[in-house]
């Protein structure tokens, strides 16, 4: 079985290549020293599917203590690497301006389809880390996001430029909040930068958009804030 | 010795230019101590060099029916005064006939504690708790010594009524 699989790549820079089979496995490098770092889903598990969370991240450049932050239906859960090199579930508390937030442990059982992703928190931070899974790049993928905090990434090994892609319909007091921390917002059926000027006579408010700033690093992610009732789908 | 100096300065300005976003809503609740409220028109958050004095519009709401009532809290990039330099107020201004501030509804917050508070968020991990500011409960008409608990009661009300969610 061993022989059957291929390793694709070490990615230089943020490409991947592969050649493409039942069992291809690709390794994508994402360049970021940030401590905390919005983690991309590019591929899939072993045999297609939903691959577990704690399979994501390579631990090859982490060092024991760093943590995998998952998210999903309002409230983190926790893996951390333990001092053989293996994610592990672990428990937490996050202290806000509200109180104290509990994060439960992470499941070994608990997985992210492509187009989701995880926050890579990391204690003494390399140049680059590394992602992992089963390569695809078949057909396209579609993200739903239900109101409220959603994290999402491009399924991508190449940067990508969210006005390249199809959305339905983001509503204009809804935001995605890029791994810089960027704000965007929804404008005339474009994400962008807003600013907002302030004619001090008459009061008007006057929005420009820049929608250049609207892209995402190949293995990096966001935070999508769903502010309707309605979900927002994105075709990647 | 003094072109070190110069130097740590320049890290250290480096260093404070965060990306970062102010998360604020004033609801209909949080001014109903407000005794003029139809006279309101907008609702503007400034930020303000501490330094300087000099104030700088972050964002605004325009009152269309009469009565302040932001259904959803808003979101700003305010990157430009991620610094110590600065310090935020919500403004209550009537623009009928010209500019006309009609108060503060909350008091001047350091960039600081509006990160402590999580009210400006500058870290991925703190974006999923994000706690609108809200705008004093005791508006502008006659501020009153508890109206940073009532703000922060507000808060915790909609921290809850999230976590419900």
């Amino acid at each position: 079985m061993k022989k059957l699989l291929t390793i694709a790549a070490i990615a230089a820079a943020t490409t991947a290549l592969a050649v493409e089979s039942s069992n291809t496995f690709g390794i994508l490098r994402v360049d970021s020293s940030a401590p905390e770092t919005i983690v991309s889903v590019p591929w899939e598990a072993a045999g297609g599917g939903s691959i577990k969370v704690k399979d994501v991240v390579k631990t090859a450049n982490l060092h024991s203590g760093d943590q995998l932050y998952y998210y999903a239906g309002g409230s983190y859960k926790l893996w951390q690497l333990n001092d053989n090199g293996q994610w592990v579930g672990a428990m937490t508390e996050i202290k806000n301006g509200d109180g104290t937030i509990s994060v439960p442990a992470g499941s070994a059982t608990d997985t992210l389809a492509r187009g989701g992703a995880i926050i890579l928190k990391r204690t003494n931070p390399a140049s680059c880390f590394h992602l992992y899974g089963q390569y695809t790049n078949s057909g396209s993928s579609t993200t739903c996001v239900a109101n409220g905090y959603t994290l999402l990434a491009p399924p991508s090994t190449a940067e990508t430029d969210l006005n390249a892609k199809t959305w339905a319909t983001p509503g204009a007091n809804d935001n995605i909040i890029l791994q810089n921390m960027t704000l965007l917002h929804y404008r005339n059926d474009k994400w962008g930068k807003l600013t907002k000027t302030l004619d001090s006579e008459t009061g008007a408010i006057t929005e420009t958009v820049d929608p250049s700033v609207a892209k995402i690093a190949a293995g990096e992610g966001a935070w999508y804030h769903n502010n309707q009732s309605e979900e927002v789908t994105v075709q990647w | 010795m003094k072109k070190l100096s110069v130097l740590f300065v320049a890290i250290c300005a480096g260093m404070a230019a965060n990306a970062s976003y102010l998360y604020w809503q004033v609801a209909a609740s949080d001014y109903q101590n407000i005794t003029e409220p139809g006279r309101v028109t907008a609702v503007n958050v400034w930020a303000v060099n501490t330094a300087t004095k000099d104030k700088s519009f972050v964002d605004g709401y325009r009152v269309e029916s009469g009565t302040v009532n932001m259904s959803q809290a808003q979101m700003i990039d305010v990157s430009a005064f991620s610094s110590g330099s600065y310090s935020f107020y919500i403004e209550l201004a009537n623009y009928s006939s010209g500019y006309q501030n009609l108060g503060n509804t909350v008091e001047q917050t350091p960039y600081a504690d509006m990160v402590t508070k999580n009210y400006i968020l500058e870290k991925p991990l703190s974006v999923s708790q994000a706690v609108a500011w809200h705008g004093g409960s005791s508006g502008y008409a006659a501020p009153e010594p508890t109206s940073g608990l009532l703000m922060l009661l507000g808060v915790a009300a909609l921290g809850l009524k999230r976590r419900k969610a």
